[in-house]
């Protein structure tokens, strides 16, 4: 059966041509290879008769190496309720729980911070915590957390000139003032991550969008769904600057709206 | 994402055996033979389920490209991913060097075929590889299992795309993708080259084993419209 | 890449308008030409590498590169000319001078040849027919695995681009010949 054996009907020719295409190499992948050969073999191919290449639709460009991997942070999601640990292994001291959602209802996700195999060769990951007190690090195996987000963004939001500047890579590309937590229920300072991304809710005083943090207010212990800093709109502009909140970071509306183009979820937060 | 590439339900597959099997693949111990590689190829031909009634033409055309791409962000997603959390540096310099280099082309590969399908490109998907990328070991045999699919997913395809530039592009690519299997195969100390024809894949078979890693995830869900409670 | 990306696109389609297409409508007396001339090259590898073997020049794993690698070739030989039937070509009485001599000439060649096959391949591949496709991807890949293989061994990039380049049949000749090959 080959190709040349007989005239193809075009109409078939997808189907019936790679039948035809599959026999002829299984034929010639068993055989001898010369059963099939009948009269005079040819002289040489005639390359000069040969068509041009066809230009390819498409050419990749240069190798794309990675570079600035020091400025990636990332996150993960927490793909089922577990126990962090203070270190890698089931029997070491538990830190605290970790839920697979969050109070709005977004998966809740924790920073990734390293990785070191238990004495079992079990993986376990060591996480940034969204709990009290602020700071804690524990470790999870890997297999309750998802798969891996990066971010090449990082906020930092200080305190005492009361701004806010966005970093990607290394460059800020975003700044403005801010209002933070009045003296009696000050903003908590350290290193945090933005867990979730609030939008077009009816509520005129956090502004049109609202970032969750893994920041939790020291002193609100029991404020409905935990406490959490927020970054946020306001109704109050002119309170801004200042320290006016019960510990949330309030922006301007055209600020937090600029802010939400430019800050993905995951991304760190510095708070000095 | 595609028509073709239906969100991937979370299979209840033993998690080990998944990454398993595709790993034996790879090392050529469960490849099947060129019998039923042939008879695949004229599978995939006389019409795959999902693409049947999608004719030879550019819309299929647009549908292989997406597949090809989601393949491309799954490759360099692991490179990437593997390269930046330092895994691949711990290796060891001809290792590093060979991932570095297979993630810079793995890369290189989206950035063109995301420019080509323009507004038709799917989005990049999320990924979870589960710790693959995380140990020199296992990211070196996953490696060398997605380069032997990747070959054999172009393999397959380049005969079903029509128009003649594109897939002049494929062979390109196809080839690119055998030298990298190849590569990774010496390294880990399999021989470059399992046998005379690599076993062209169908979509549904390529498919099926992407599914068995379960490395294609749904997007984690990070924004809601509920009221904020945060402190204020 | 930026011309690339906004090169005008026909509605609903990938196909670049205005591309100049390097045959005529691919057909099955094309395929048998372009098929003859990789057959011409498979029959020019397998000759190469058994040649090699029997001179006995090699060891270590460049021997064993000419083995397995040699008996593949061969085993494309016997799918092409299958394929081919009476059309086939002869095999060519081939000279390989010292490029089977000893073993660095030896690698030197075989990057050569292995590279020029793929890229021979590459440039013949879409004008081949719907089933010619068919029939040769499955040996394209291979031989794309054999150059990355010799060039590792040969310690220079198995893969230098992130895709291959095609070239003419009368390149993939010249290229051979400057490294003193036979022609195919």
């Amino acid at each position: 059966m080959r190709m040349s054996a007989g005239p193809l009907r075009r109409t078939v020719a997808a189907v019936v041509g790679g039948v035809l295409a599959a026999a002829g190499l299984l034929a010639g992948c068993g055989g001898d290879g010369s059963s099939d050969s009948r009269g005079a073999p040819r002289p040489a191919a005639e390359v000069e008769t040969l068509p041009e290449p066809v230009t390819p639709a498409f050419v990749p460009g240069a190798p794309e190496l990675l570079a600035d991997v020091e400025s990636l942070a990332w996150w993960s999601p927490v793909e089922r309720p577990v126990v962090a640990r203070a270190a890698p292994g089931a029997d070491a001291r538990a830190v605290a729980r970790l839920e697979a959602r969050t109070p709005e209802g977004t998966r809740n996700i924790v920073a990734v911070l390293g990785r070191r195999r238990d004495g079992k060769g079990a993986l376990w990951v060591r996480v940034r915590l969204p709990v009290l007190p602020n700071g804690t690090v524990g470790w999870v195996p890997r297999e309750t957390l998802g798969g891996y987000g990066s971010v090449r963004t990082r906020l930092v939001v200080d305190l005492e000139r009361l701004t806010a500047t966005l970093y990607r890579d290394g460059r800020a590309v975003f700044g403005a003032d801010v209002g933070v937590g009045q003296p009696a229920n000050p903003t908590p300072t350290g290193e945090f991550y933005v867990r979730n991304k609030l939008r077009r809710y009816a509520n005129a005083f956090y502004g049109p969008v609202a970032f969750g943090t893994s920041a939790r207010s020291p002193t609100l212990t029991d404020w409905p769904a935990g406490g959490f800093v927020g970054i946020h709109g306001t109704n109050r502009p002119e309170l801004l600057p200042g320290r006016v909140s019960h510990g949330c970071i309030r922006l301007r509306n055209d600020d937090i709206l600029r802010l939400e183009r430019l800050m993905p979820v995951g991304t760190p937060v510095t708070i000095r | 994402m595609p028509t073709e590439h239906p969100t991937p339900i979370i299979a209840e597959l033993d998690r080990d055996g998944a990454i398993e099997e595709a790993l034996a693949a790879a090392g050529g111990t469960t490849r099947r033979g060129f019998l039923a590689a042939a008879l695949a190829g004229a599978g995939a031909l006389a019409g795959f389920p999902e693409t049947a009634d999608a004719a030879r033409g550019p819309k299929r055309d647009t549908a292989i490209l997406n597949y090809a791409l989601v393949f491309e962000y799954l490759q360099a997603g692991f490179y990437t991913e593997a390269e930046s959390i330092g895994t691949i540096r711990a290796m060891g310099a001809e290792r590093e060097t060979w991932a570095r280099t297979l993630g810079a082309h793995e890369r290189a590969h989206v950035t063109i075929l995301k420019d080509v399908l323009g507004r038709k490109a799917v989005a990049r998907p999320f990924f979870d590889y589960r710790g693959v990328t995380e140990d020199g070991d296992a990211f070196t045999r996953t490696a060398v299992a997605m380069e032997d699919l990747t070959v054999a997913l172009l393999a397959g395809q380049a005969p079903r795309v029509s128009d003649r530039s594109l897939r002049a592009a494929f062979f390109s690519l196809l080839t690119v993708e055998a030298r990298h299997a190849a590569w990774a195969r010496r390294i880990t100390g399999f021989r470059p080259v399992a046998a005379a024809f690599d076993e062209p894949k169908t979509l549904a078979a390529v498919d099926r084993v992407v599914r068995s890693t379960r490395f294609l995830v749904s997007r984690p869900s990070r924004e809601s419209r509920r009221s904020p409670r945060f402190t204020g | 890449m930026a011309a690339l990306a906004s090169a005008p696109l026909v509605a609903g389609g990938l196909v670049v308008a205005g591309r100049p297409l390097a045959a005529a409508q691919p057909s099955p007396q094309e395929d048998e030409r372009i098929l003859n001339f990789a057959l011409g090259l498979e029959h020019l590898q397998a000759a190469f590498y058994e040649d090699a073997v029997s001179r006995g020049a090699l060891g270590g794993e460049l021997a064993e590169f000419a083995r397995v690698v040699g008996e593949q070739e061969r085993r494309h030989v016997e799918v092409l000319r299958r394929r081919l039937g009476g059309a086939a070509i002869a095999e060519p009485d081939f000279d390989f001078g010292d490029t089977t001599a000893g073993e660095e000439a030896f690698r030197e060649a075989a990057v050569t040849l292995e590279d020029n096959t793929v890229a021979a391949y590459i440039g013949q591949g879409a004008n081949l027919t719907v089933e010619g496709v068919a029939a040769v991807a499955p040996l394209v890949s291979v031989e794309a695995r054999h150059a990355a293989w010799i060039r590792d061994i040969t310690a220079v990039n198995p893969a230098p681009a992130a895709a291959d380049s095609a070239k003419s049949a009368e390149d993939v000749r010249s290229a051979l010949e400057r490294a003193g090959l036979p022609p195919p």
